[in-house]
Formats: structure tokens, C-alpha cells, sequence
């Protein structure tokens, strides 16, 4: 079975992106299954980020520490990894930097180098790379050091150019030691440097240069690697991150329009979706719609409330409509997510929930606006809550979200967040035969007399027909079947009954294996509980302790409103212990369980660094509950 | 005319009070409406929250009663998608220009097809009379426990330097002035405001019918070669300038018709078409989105540049 | 650079020098139009000069300072130049907004 880590790490903007994304796509030439993640700072250039991509033969999921391989072009990587290789892996490094003391790296934070320093001066050692190298070595990691210097001047002087991009170059040479060491063949990084930079050949060149020099130096020094080609070699697949799926997932399920003002992380998605605002109709099907290409409209504004509200208007008029934002932008919604409810207006909203509160950092995950979600929009205002847990999951609910707000006319939040945002992940062809695009009730034709945009019905959902096509009133007062505004008891007490009849039309149409999945069996010795990208942390976890004879039981929650109560109170009956996983300080997702089963869950594995959560912090945790019955357990790793 | 203005009158009870200048406001609309004979349903009146935005109930269109602030959104997003209706917003100086002032400038720079009717009454007259964003400094209505002590701003020069591409004022009382103005608004192609004078009888004592009475005077009449309507961007420097010197104006004398239009600017859904050719045959409200429930796209045929050959 | 290495004709301590900002083992020569490495050299050295009102980048701290800042950072043997060099492409390596 092959399942390895690769960790790339370097300043932000200095290639680091290039070359992750170039180690995944050789990964995913070679046959694997890829997961990687991406940290960094809150910062354009500069400070210290990096890549922690998993390769398995099975199915990629999550990080994990140690990594197989880390690669570190410069000081402060060398320092800040310096504990994430395993026993036996490489670590790359470049030799022109030994002399560098922690100190001497202005953009480390100083709580860090304090660390570092304590760490090696444990070791006997001094404060130096070179320090740290022999502590590498004393923890039994294979040393590759590269003298960067050198290997840019023969980049150069073999492609008989200047190396403008410095940094593309530099990380090319420390991704392909590190690949060459895993076993990857050279042609593998080739053929992924010409797909990555496509096109330009300016850039292609000297790149693969770079990864020969690295190749040839690996050979020399340890020897070229051994790896089999992976199970997937030979099929059409896709790398793709989570912001990406997301914005293709509405594309395929038929948005028209998406409003967005920009935040991290989600600008991401609705930048991608401008790129492809033009798209191509299926061949089958175009002469049947008798159109070849569709346009997505996706608009920047200048707020969000305009954003949310400039959404409500476009689906008032018929428009299959979204907006993309995070915590902080949503908390500027709220007020529209109310209209949108009486207006009965079908919006999505996808919030990618970044770490709070206020701006607290904001490029780093969470689990912090669950219960924001649920509960945004005063006065009894209700939506569905649908939470994705890993890539293909957040395609599909993308589709799904934007169904529902036009089945149930109801406002839909789509909760991810920045783990799933910034991570690469290969994917196989999506199954386009099992999607269905629902569009409710809605009709562009109105041939019954008067229009009745709130007609009381018998499950609470009215017949819709855009405005433009049958003279309307859209109200966000409380409404006469027509809408005007009206404080009558009795029409008020029907009209909030309408609108309770749709919560079960809701409660009927979105069946229990909508709203959370099962993984494993009751006779489990513990049963997870949690959600999001918590997924696949715990599933890889699972199979780790299954290898130690503990038996795991996984239940992931896919929807909040409406939520699967039936589930999870079985769940608490027939299981022997319970841990709530919960990306989060208050443990919002224990609270939310208690109020819709009444359960308290005895235990809570909680995570707030907002850094991805991983594999090992899941079965350290598991163990940790079933040995000594804590309630609570906090995890931290990743830099 | 096919339609008598009558026909746009709705059924609801109106519930302003007696003096308001609303009324005038909304027999204005009727009869634009009328003389212009536009579809019911595909003329949309947009309002936010306050005693004006009370209008959609009123008119015998397509109505969307919003929140507080927001009509200029939510009536940028139905244009949006549907770029072939007639989109009014009709809203107070509260809402346009207190809490949704960030929207006011911004369709000012997308310079959609969209009217903006502001019901300036100087008050928020639904929360009974606070100090609204156009009553100026030291003046004290009859609900303020102080003077105001913030300065007004001038709706005519926000809208100019916002871009707005046809900016007028008009007043609430003389009807047929009114109404013609309104018909030019909407029958411009792209972002058109009308700032209108409203005397509020029961907040703003101070901005009585009678003082607005004895300021206005109409710029057709009295100074029938002023000209700022720009057709050509040579001409616009000059122009703008010309109509800055008239928005200025206030005290004494108060000039009333329209004060700025701009031929020379694209409206937001041409920019549009230009990025997006197809968008106004097929706008995002009416384009097919599926067919017979199937997706009409094919993610490994679109998002290439995703796609890797393992 | 202490006053010895700055004597040291290098590229490093050559005003013309520009230091790669994710990598100031290289940088790039605005007289030869180039990437050399810190320790390369050539016969048209010269030490940097700090004139009246203009900014430098201090290597060393890794930011922008004031000519006032750059005179007393380049008596303490600070890494001083007119500024970094930084990869044309930057803007494609740069993913994910911040904040
Ligand atoms: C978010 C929000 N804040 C405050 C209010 C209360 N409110 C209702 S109307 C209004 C002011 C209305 O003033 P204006 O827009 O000038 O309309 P007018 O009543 O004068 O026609 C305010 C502040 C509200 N409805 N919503
Ligand atoms: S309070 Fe003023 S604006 Fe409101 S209805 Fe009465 S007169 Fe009209
Ligand atoms: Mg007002």
C-alpha cells in the first residue's frame, strides 16, 4: 500500500504554489490519489507558507504528520519543519543558508523562534540551519542539501538565459529531489511542468532543467527512489481545489448569476467562475436548447449586503442565483437572509468560514460560524444548511443547495470552509447522469387571472412566476396572498402558517440519507460525530485504528436545517461512547445536537489553530479518549 | 394612449397623511406610467423602507418592497437578470442617501438602466421625523430635540460625481412637471436620478410647501439656453462643470428640471453584453438552465484547464 | 555586511545589485541586466551611495526604510540596496486572498 506525505515550505509568492501544484499533477500522472493542502499567512508576499500533500493508492484525504519528505528552500521553512519529517524520510534544504541564525529571520513570529531556540539548545546545539540540520540528523532524517546558488547559475547557464523566475527554479529543483527520492520518474515532473505552464515555453524550458539538475543530484546521492505506478494511471481526471469545484458545481447545476464582493476565502471561487463565464453547452444537448454557449454573470459589488441583496433581486426576476462570501461578510447578510425568507426569494448563499472571531486570521480555517448560520436573520427567519465535507461532496451540494432554494423557495446556506477552499484534490468524471436540475414551481407563463405570488397552498409553497412575466407584489412585510402589506391576525396567522407548512415540505423532501452519513458499525468502540472537512481526517483516522484493533464509527453530518434527529439520537442509544468533533471554541456542533435530540455528548476532540485538522490528531485524540476518558481534547498540530 | 392613468392605480388604501407630498409623487408616476404605456408586469417599482417606499402598494406595476436601504441592489439584480424590463427605484432620502448611500454611488458607476425617483422630504418621516441626510445643519423640525448639527449633502452633486448619466430635481406638487421628468428618466438609456423636493407636513415644519414655493423656479424657463446634456466626451469637461454651478445652487433660488445627462456612457447590460456576448439575447433570467432536468454542462469539457491526462 | 566584507567587491554589497526578494542568495545586476549570485563579482563595483528623500530596502530586516534609517542601518553593516528584485510571475504564485 503507498501512502506518503509531501511537505513543500517557503515565503509566500516564492514558487511555492508553482511547485505544489506541479508535485501534485506528476503525482496524479503517476497513478495516485492526491490531497494537498495549503497554509498561509495572512500576507501577499513574504511570510512563511507551505504545501502538505498526501499521496495514497487507496483514496487522498488528509494531511498528516510526519511527512515523508520536506522540502525547505529556505531558513525559517528549515526551522519551522524542522519536526515534521518521520524517522527515515528526507528533508531538503538548501546549504547556502547554514550560517543563518533563527534570529536573523525577520518575518518568523517571535513565540516561534523562542521554541526553536529552546528545541535545539535541549539538543546541545546553537541557533544556526546548520543546528538544525543536526538535529534533523539526530532524529534519523536523510539530509539532501542543495546548493540553491549553484543550481540557479546551471539552470541558466543550461537554458542560456537569465532565471527571471528565481523562485520557480529554486522550487523546482527542491520539489524534484524530493520526488525523485519518493520514486517518481523525471518524466512524470516534465510532462507536469508542461501541463502547468502550458503554453509557455519561455518558462517550460528552464523548469525542466531545474528538475534534471535535481534528478541527477538525487542519483548521485541516495539514488533515484522505487515507486509503482498508481491504480488511476491512464484515466482523465481532474485537480481541482475546493473553491474551484464549488464555482463548477454551480455552474453545472445551472447558476446564472453570482454576486460576490471579495474576501478570503472565498473570492477565490467567484474569480474562478468570471474565468469561465462563457461556457459550452453539452454537444447532445445543445441543438436541443438551441444554444451553443451559456453565460454565467458574476458581479463584484460594493458591499456585501448588496451582494446578498443584488442575488434576492436576480432570483425575484428568475435567475438561478448565488453569492459567495466568509464570516464576516455573511455577518453583513443577515438582514436580506430575513427578506429573502418572507419574500420566499430561492438564494444561495456559500459561506467558506475562515478563523474568528472578527478578523482573527483570516486565511486559516474553522468550524466558527455554524451556529451564525443557522440562526442568521432576525424574526423567525428560516433556511436550509448544508455543510460539504470534501470536494465531491461540495460539487454536488452546490447543485443540491441551488435545487432546494428553488423547490423549497427558501434561502439555502452552504457552509465550507478555507481547509476545502485551499485544497488540491484529484478527482475522477462526475456522475452528470445522477444530477437533476429541480426548479420547483417555477413558471415563465401566468394564464390564472390575478397572480398570486404568496397563493396559500397545500404545502406551503406557491406557484412562482418571475417578476416580468405576471404583475406581482414581493413584499418583506407581512403579506395578503397578493402582497400587500398587511397586520391582520388571521391573515398573519396564515401566513405563518404557510410558511411552517413549508418547513415540513422541507422536514418530507430532504430524506435522512440527505442530511448525514454513516460510516462503519454500531458496534463501534467509539462513534464519531462531526462534520465538514473533518470527513476526511476521521475516515483515514478510522483505518489507522482499525490496524490497532479499535473500532471507529463515523456519522457526518451533511445538513443543520433540516437536521437528521433520528440519526443521531440512534447514534447515541446504540453507541458505547461519543466524541463530537468540533472545529471550534464554543463546541457549536455539540450545542446544536443538544438542542435538536437533547444529547450531550461526553466528549469533544476540539481544534482552534486554524490549520487543517490531521489524520494523526484524530487517532491521538481517539486513543486518549478510550484510555483515560478525558472530555475533552484539544489538538494543534501544523505549523 | 392605450392605458388611462387610472388603470395604475391599486386597490390598497394609501395611508400618507393628508398633506403629504407623496400623493404628488405617485399621480406623477401613474400618469408617466400611462403616457409611456408601460406593461404592468414588466415594470418593476422598487422601494426600501420608509413612508415613500410605501409606493409599490400603490401602483397597479410589478412591485418589490424591500428592506431598509437596499432597493438599489435588489432592483440592480432584477435588471440584471432581466435586462428587458422597465426597473424603477422609488425610495426615501433616508434610505437612498442616509443608510444605503453606498448603493446610491454605486449604480451611479455601473450606470445601469435603472430610475431612481427620491422622495426628499429632508425627514425620516416613518421613524416620526429625525434629521434626514438633505436637512441642513442649525435647522430644528418640529421632532428634533436639537438642532441638527450635521451638515446636508447635495443629492444632485453626489449623483454627478457617482455617475449617474441623467440627474434632475424636480417637486412633489406640480404634477405635470413631475411627470414629464419621470418620462424622460425612464425613457434614458442607463442610470437616472430625480431628486424631488417633498414637503412632509407633519416633521419637516421648516421645508414647507409654502418656502419650497418661493425658491423653485424651472431652468427650461428662466434660462432656456442651459445646456449640460453631454453627446459627445469632448464636450464633458465643460459640461460637468455647468452643472455643478447649477447643483450648487440652493437658498434663495432653487432650480428645478434636469440638470445633467450624459449620452456619451454605456449602461451596465451593454458593458455586460461586451464581456458576455449572448447576455441580453439570452439574460440570466430566461436562459435555459437545463434541459428536461439534465445539466447543460460538462465540467471535464469546461473547466480544462482542471483536467489531467494520468 | 561588516566594513571588511563590504571592502569584499561583491555583488552582494554592490549598489547596482538588486537581492531576489524570496531568495537574496541571487539577485539581479541592473547594470548587466542579470541574475548573479551574492558572491559573484565584476570590475564595475561600487558601494551604495544613500542620497536625500529616497527609500531603500533593508535586507536584513526584510523591509523599506527611510534614507534617514538606511544611513545609520548601513553603519551598523545592515544589507542595504536601492530595493529587491522580485520575480516577474510573482502575481501567479500568489494564491488565495488574504483577509
Ligand atoms: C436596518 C433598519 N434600520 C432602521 C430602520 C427604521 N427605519 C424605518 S424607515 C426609516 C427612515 C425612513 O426615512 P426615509 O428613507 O427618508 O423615508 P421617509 O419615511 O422619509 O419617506 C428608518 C430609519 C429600519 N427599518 N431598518
Ligand atoms: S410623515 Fe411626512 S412623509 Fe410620512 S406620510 Fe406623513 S407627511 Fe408624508
Ligand atoms: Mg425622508
Amino acid at each position: 500500500m503507498v501512502d506518503l506525505a509531501l511537505l513543500i515550505g517557503g515565503p509566500q509568492g516564492g514558487g511555492i504554489e508553482s511547485a505544489g501544484q506541479i508535485g501534485v499533477r506528476a503525482l496524479v500522472m503517476k497513478g495516485y490519489d492526491i490531497f494537498g493542502v495549503r497554509e498561509y499567512h495572512s500576507n501577499i508576499i513574504g511570510a512563511h507558507s507551505y504545501f502538505n500533500i498526501r499521496i495514497r493508492d487507496t483514496v487522498a484525504r488528509s494531511p498528516r504528520l510526519p511527512v515523508d519528505a520536506v522540502v525547505a528552500l529556505d531558513a525559517e521553512s528549515v526551522f519551522t519543519h524542522m519536526d515534521d519529517v518521520r524517522e527515515g524520510g528526507i528533508f531538503v534544504y538548501d546549504t547556502s543558508t547554514l550560517k543563518t541564525r533563527v534570529d536573523r529571520i525577520a518575518p518568523m513570529p517571535g513565540p516561534l523562534k523562542e521554541r526553536v531556540k529552546a528545541k535545539l539548545s535541549q539538543h546541545g546545539l546553537g541557533d544556526t540551519v546548520a543546528d538544525a540540520v543536526k538535529y534533523l540528523e539526530s532524529r534519523g532524517a536523510k539530509l539532501l542539501g542543495i546548493d540553491l546558488k549553484a543550481a540557479i547559475k546551471e539552470v541558466a547557464e543550461k537554458s542560456g538565459r537569465s532565471v527571471v523566475s528565481v523562485a520557480r527554479a529554486a522550487n523546482v529543483v527542491g520539489l524534484s529531489a524530493a520526488l525523485a527520492f519518493l520514486g517518481v520518474e523525471k518524466e512524470y515532473v516534465h510532462r507536469a511542468i508542461e501541463a502547468y505552464f502550458a503554453g509557455k515555453t519561455r518558462v517550460i524550458e528552464p523548469n525542466k532543467i531545474a528538475a534534471d539538475i535535481a534528478y541527477d543530484y538525487v542519483e548521485e546521492s541516495y539514488g533515484l527512489g522505487n515507486l509503482p505506478d498508481g491504480p488511476h494511471k491512464g484515466k482523465v481526471r481532474m485537480v481541482a481545489s475546493g473553491n474551484d469545484v464549488v464555482a463548477m458545481g454551480k455552474v453545472v447545476g445551472g447558476l446564472t448569476v453570482q454576486t460576490y464582493y471579495p474576501i478570503t476565502p472565498a473570492a477565490d471561487e467567484a474569480l474562478y467562475m468570471e474565468g469561465h463565464r462563457l461556457v459550452e453547452v453539452r454537444e447532445e444537448l445543445a441543438e436541443k436548447v438551441g444554444l451553443e454557449k451559456l453565460g454565467v454573470a458574476v458581479i463584484q459589488t460594493e458591499d456585501e449586503i448588496s451582494a446578498i441583496n443584488m442575488a434576492i433581486g436576480a432570483a425575484l426576476a428568475g435567475a438561478r442565483s448565488a453569492t459567495t462570501t466568509s464570516g464576516p461578510g455573511f455577518a453583513l447578510m443577515n438582514e436580506a437572509i430575513s427578506m429573502a425568507y418572507i419574500m420566499e426569494a430561492p438564494v444561495v448563499i456559500t459561506i467558506w468560514q475562515r478563523a474568528g472571531p472578527s478578523t482573527g486570521m483570516a486565511t486559516r480555517t474553522g468550524q466558527q460560524d455554524l451556529l451564525h448560520a443557522m440562526f442568521a436573520g432576525h424574526g423567525d427567519a428560516v433556511k436550509i444548511v448544508v455543510a460539504s465535507g470534501d470536494h465531491e461532496e461540495a460539487f454536488y451540494d452546490a447543485i443540491k443547495a441551488l435545487n432546494w432554494a428553488e423547490k423549497f423557495q427558501i434561502p439555502v446556506v452552504h457552509l465550507v470552509d478555507k481547509t476545502l477552499a485551499a485544497s488540491t484534490k484529484s478527482l475522477d468524471r462526475f456522475d452528470l447522469d445522477s444530477i437533476t436540475i429541480d426548479r420547483g414551481k417555477l413558471s415563465y407563463e401566468w394564464s390564472g387571472g390575478e397572480y398570486l405570488r404568496y397563493k396559500l397552498t397545500e404545502d406551503g409553497i406557491s406557484p412562482r412566476v418571475p417578476v416580468g412575466f405576471a404583475k406581482q407584489l414581493n413584499s418583506s412585510l407581512e403579506h395578503t396572498e397578493y402582497g400587500y402589506a398587511i397586520e391582520d391576525p388571521e391573515v398573519r396567522n396564515a401566513m405563518v402558517e404557510k410558511r411552517l407548512k413549508k418547513l415540513d415540505a422541507i422536514e418530507r423532501g430532504i430524506p435522512e440519507d440527505e442530511r448525514v452519513k454513516v460510516y462503519g458499525s454500531s458496534d463501534a468502540d467509539i462513534t464519531i460525530i462531526s462534520w465538514g472537512t473533518v470527513k476526511g481526517p476521521v475516515l483515514d483516522a478510522m483505518e489507522k485504528l482499525e490496524d490497532e484493533g479499535i473500532k471507529v464509527r463515523y456519522v457526518h453530518i451533511k445538513t443543520f436545517i433540516p437536521f437528521p434527529v433520528r440519526t443521531i439520537d440512534e447514534a447515541f442509544k446504540s453507541a458505547s461512547r461519543v466524541a463530537v468533533v468540533d472545529y471550534n471554541m464554543l463546541a457549536q456542533t455539540s450545542l446544536a445536537i443538544r438542542m435538536f435530540t437533547g444529547h450531550k455528548a461526553p466528549h469533544v476532540i476540539q481544534k482552534f489553530t486554524g490549520r487543517a485538522l490531521q489524520e494523526q490528531e484524530i487517532v491521538r485524540a481517539v486513543k486518549e479518549i478510550l484510555e483515560n476518558n478525558v472530555e475533552r481534547v484539544v489538538v494543534s498540530d501544523g505549523a | 394612449m392605450a392605458r388611462s392613468w387610472l388603470e395604475y392605480r391599486s386597490p390598497a388604501w394609501v395611508q400618507w397623511c393628508p398633506g403629504c407630498g407623496n400623493y404628488g409623487i405617485l399621480t406623477a408616476a401613474f400618469k408617466a406610467f400611462a403616457e409611456l404605456d408601460l406593461d404592468p408586469a414588466k415594470t418593476v417599482v422598487v422601494s426600501g423602507i420608509g413612508c415613500s417606499s410605501r409606493i409599490p402598494y400603490y401602483i397597479n406595476v410589478t412591485g418589490v418592497h424591500t428592506i431598509h436601504g437596499r432597493p438599489i441592489p435588489v432592483a440592480t439584480g432584477i435588471k440584471l437578470a432581466n435586462p428587458h424590463l422597465t426597473v424603477l427605484v422609488m425610495s426615501g432620502d433616508g434610505d437612498l442617501l442616509g443608510i444605503g448611500a453606498a448603493h446610491f454611488v454605486a449604480l451611479g458607476r455601473r450606470n445601469a438602466d435603472i430610475t431612481v425617483v427620491m422622495h426628499d422630504n429632508a425627514v425620516y418621516g416613518l421613524t416620526k421625523g429625525q434629521a434626514g441626510p438633505t436637512l441642513p445643519a442649525w435647522v430644528q423640525t418640529k421632532a428634533l430635540r436639537a438642532p441638527n448639527i450635521q451638515d446636508a449633502l447635495n443629492p444632485l452633486l453626489l449623483a454627478i460625481a457617482s455617475g449617474y448619466t441623467f440627474v434632475a430635481r424636480a417637486y412633489a406638487y406640480h404634477v405635470d412637471k413631475l411627470k414629464d421628468i419621470i418620462k424622460e428618466a425612464i425613457k434614458h438609456r442607463g442610470a437616472a436620478f430625480i431628486d424631488v423636493l417633498q414637503p412632509c407636513p407633519t416633521y419637516n415644519n421648516v421645508m414647507t410647501q409654502q418656502w419650497y414655493e418661493q425658491r423653485i423656479y424651472y431652468i427650461d424657463e428662466q434660462e432656456p439656453d442651459y445646456d449640460a446634456t453631454i453627446k459627445s466626451p469632448e464636450e464633458r469637461s465643460e459640461k460637468v462643470a455647468r452643472a455643478i454651478a447649477k447643483a450648487m445652487e440652493w437658498g434663495d433660488r432653487i432650480p428645478l428640471g434636469i440638470i445633467y445627462r450624459d449620452l456619451t456612457k454605456e449602461p451596465f447590460d451593454a458593458r455586460i453584453e461586451k464581456i458576455m456576448p449572448g447576455y441580453l439575447e439570452h439574460p440570466p433570467a430566461t436562459r435555459p438552465v437545463h434541459y428536461e432536468g439534465k445539466p447543460l454542462v460538462d465540467p471535464f469539457k469546461v473547466f480544462t484547464d482542471r483536467v489531467v491526462q494520468a | 555586511m561588516p566594513e571588511n566584507m563590504e571592502r569584499e567587491r561583491r555583488c552582494a554589497t554592490c549598489r547596482w545589485w538588486r537581492p531576489h526578494f524570496h531568495y537574496p542568495i541571487v539577485g539581479y545586476c541592473t547594470l548587466w541586466g542579470k541574475i548573479t549570485s551574492e558572491d559573484d563579482s565584476c570590475d564595475r563595483w561600487e558601494p551604495l551611495k544613500v542620497k536625500e528623500g529616497r527609500f531603500y530596502w533593508c535586507n536584513s530586516c526584510r523591509r523599506r526604510v527611510s534614507w534617514e534609517e538606511a544611513l545609520e542601518y548601513l553603519k551598523r553593516g545592515e544589507a542595504l540596496y536601492e530595493s529587491a528584485y522580485v520575480d516577474p510571475d510573482v502575481r501567479e504564485e500568489i494564491v488565495g486572498a488574504s483577509e
